[in-house]
C-alpha cells in the first residue's frame, strides 16, 4: 500500500491497475483465511477490497479520458486504510 | 423488476444511518460513499437525470471481491424517493465527517459559559471625592 501511495505521487498510472488488483486478491485472500475474525474486521477487510475496486475503476477511467486522478484524495484513501489494516493485520499474527 | 427486499434494505440502512449505526465512507470517486459489512458492501451515489429536472439515486450491492451484484434506482421504488435521498444525504454527512463537526462544533457552541458576575455599581460620588 505504500507502495501504491508511490506510484500515485510519481503518476504512474499504467502500472497501478495490476497493483489494485494484486492487492484486492492478497486482501480476499486474507478474508478468506480468517472465516472467524470479528466482523469488525472483515467489514474493514471488505470494505478496503471494495474501495481499491472503485480507486482501480476511477484511475482506469482517467487513463480512458487522459485525464489526471486526485492524487491528495487517493492517498488519503490509502493512508486511512493502511492504518485501519495494520491494527488487524497485527491481531490476526498475534492469534495462537 | 427489482428485488422488493430492496425496499426493505433502505429502510434498514436508513433507520440505522439515521442512528450512526452505519460507517458510512467517501470512495475515491466524488459523490459515492460506500458502507462495508462482514460479506458484502454497498455504495450510494447521486447522478443528475437527463430527461427532467431531478436527480437520480443508485444504490449497488457489491460481493466481497468489490464486484457489484445488483443495483437499484429511486426510479425502481418511485415510493421510495425521498428515502434514497435521505440515505445519500446521510451517507455523505458521515462520508465527509460533516456529521461529526457538526456535532463538534455545536456542542462547543452549546457549552455555556459561568454566569458573569453583575459589575460592581460604581461608588458613588461624594464631596469627598471632588479634588478641589
Amino acid at each position: 500500500m505504500e507502495e501504491i501511495k508511490r506510484l500515485h505521487r510519481a503518476g504512474a498510472w499504467a502500472v497501478l491497475p495490476d497493483r489494485y488488483t494484486a492487492l484486492r486478491k492478497l486482501l480476499g485472500a486474507i478474508l478468506a483465511a480468517n472465516p472467524d475474525a470479528p466482523d469488525d474486521q472483515k467489514a474493514l477487510l471488505v470494505g478496503s477490497i471494495n474501495q481499491f475496486r472503485v480507486m482501480e475503476n476511477a484511475v482506469e477511467r482517467a487513463l480512458a479520458d487522459k485525464t489526471a486522478p486526485d492524487v491528495v484524495g487517493l492517498n488519503k484513501i490509502v493512508s486511512q486504510k493502511l492504518d485501519k489494516l495494520n491494527e488487524v493485520l497485527l491481531t490476526f499474527r498475534l492469534k495462537p | 423488476m427489482a428485488d422488493p427486499k430492496f425496499r426493505t434494505l433502505i429502510h434498514k440502512l436508513l433507520e440505522r444511518s439515521k442512528g450512526g449505526k452505519v460507517q458510512w465512507e467517501a470512495t475515491a470517486v466524488e459523490g459515492v460513499y460506500q458502507a462495508a459489512f462482514p460479506q458484502y458492501s454497498v455504495k450510494i451515489y447521486s447522478r443528475p437525470n437527463p430527461n427532467v429536472v431531478a436527480t437520480d439515486y443508485i444504490l449497488e450491492v457489491a460481493d466481497n471481491e468489490g464486484q457489484v451484484i445488483d443495483e437499484i434506482r429511486d426510479t425502481d421504488f418511485p415510493d421510495e424517493y425521498e428515502n434514497m435521498r435521505d440515505l445519500f444525504n446521510c451517507a455523505r454527512s458521515v462520508g465527509l465527517g460533516l456529521d461529526r463537526a457538526l456535532d463538534s462544533i455545536l456542542a462547543a457552541l452549546g457549552r455555556d459559559d459561568p454566569p458573569s458576575a453583575e459589575p460592581p455599581e460604581p461608588p458613588g460620588i461624594t464631596d469627598e471625592d471632588v479634588p478641589f
